[in-house]
């Protein structure tokens, strides 16, 4: 018996059907604040930036986990070798972890998620994400826990990169706010900016060891 | 460090994937062994060798120069 699975090409498509839309709406939040006003900060613009980045590339690694032949032909490099079952797995879990890093980093700009849902008050919304993103950490402890040496170096790797990019610019800045000649920041933008470097690290890595 | 892997590999004729399943690493993993970007752990080192049926000085080179080999 064969399982059939959707075709790369009907993958690509869905893929990109599914990314526009989440640019879309993303985008279109952004465009709507600034035209109402201009009360989105930079913060918040980048947070929704990646948030959109995110999310399409969750859309990307879930979908690719529906056709087993080209997530195994991504994973093999051969087109004939059909993905396992755990490594369906493992991708569906790296989807997820994808999207729910979207909706924790646009949760606190927008807790209503572009109006989808009513205005909660603020205690409900901390709850929510402290409950995502113990489901996001469990779900990354598991993707440890599974990884083969390789992959745990790259981990490694970024996060010691990121730590020295981190702590460079954060203590320049705070050394200037000290002085007095730059702003203050707050930790929400010094969680915004981390995440950025943390993701430009990995990218950067991710392409320097060949994998990916 | 420089190894022979990929040439193991072909005289076997199996593909970066096979050698990936048979030592409980990814496809990406192997690539990066052959191509010099990742140093094997220890004990992933004697899977590969164990995999091959070699001395592990049969498919790694360390590459030392001659003053660690005199220090050593």
């Amino acid at each position: 018996m064969t399982t059939k699975t959707p075709s790369a090409l009907v993958f690509t498509i869905l893929s990109v059907i599914v990314g526009a839309v989440i640019g879309f709406f993303g985008f279109s939040y952004l465009f709507d604040a600034w035209e109402s006003g201009g009360t989105v900060s930079s913060s918040d613009t980048l947070a929704v930036v990646l948030a959109v980045l995110l999310a399409g590339q969750g859309v990307m690694v879930l979908g690719l986990s529906f056709a087993r032949r080209s997530l195994g032909a991504v994973i093999s490099g051969e087109e004939q070798r059909s993905a396992t079952p755990a490594q369906v797995a493992r991708y569906r879990m790296q989807g997820a972890v994808l999207m729910l890093a979207a909706v924790l980093l646009f949760m606190p700009v927008d807790p209503t998620l572009l109006g989808f849902i009513p205005a909660p008050p603020g205690n409900t919304v901390m709850f929510a994400i402290v409950a995502l993103l113990a489901l996001q950490s469990l779900f990354n402890l598991r993707l440890w826990l599974g990884s083969d040496e390789f992959d745990r170096q790259m981990i490694a790797n970024t996060s010691a990169v990121s730590f020295w990019a981190t702590q460079i610019p954060i203590f320049l800045w705070g050394a200037g706010e000290r002085i007095g000649v730059l702003p203050a920041l707050g930790t929400w933008d010094l969680a915004v900016a981390i995440m950025v470097i943390y993701l430009m690290a990995s990218s950067f890595i991710t392409m320097r060891h060949g994998a990916g | 460090m420089e190894n022979r892997l990929r040439v193991l590999r072909a005289e076997r004729g199996w593909s970066q994937a096979d050698l990936g399943e048979q030592i409980g690493v990814s496809r990406q993993a192997v690539n990066a062994i052959e191509t010099g970007k990742h140093d094997p752990s220890l004990l992933l080192a004697f899977r590969i060798a164990q995999v091959f049926g070699a001395r592990l000085e049969d498919i790694f080179d360390p590459k030392l120069n001659s003053s660690d080999r005199a220090s050593s």
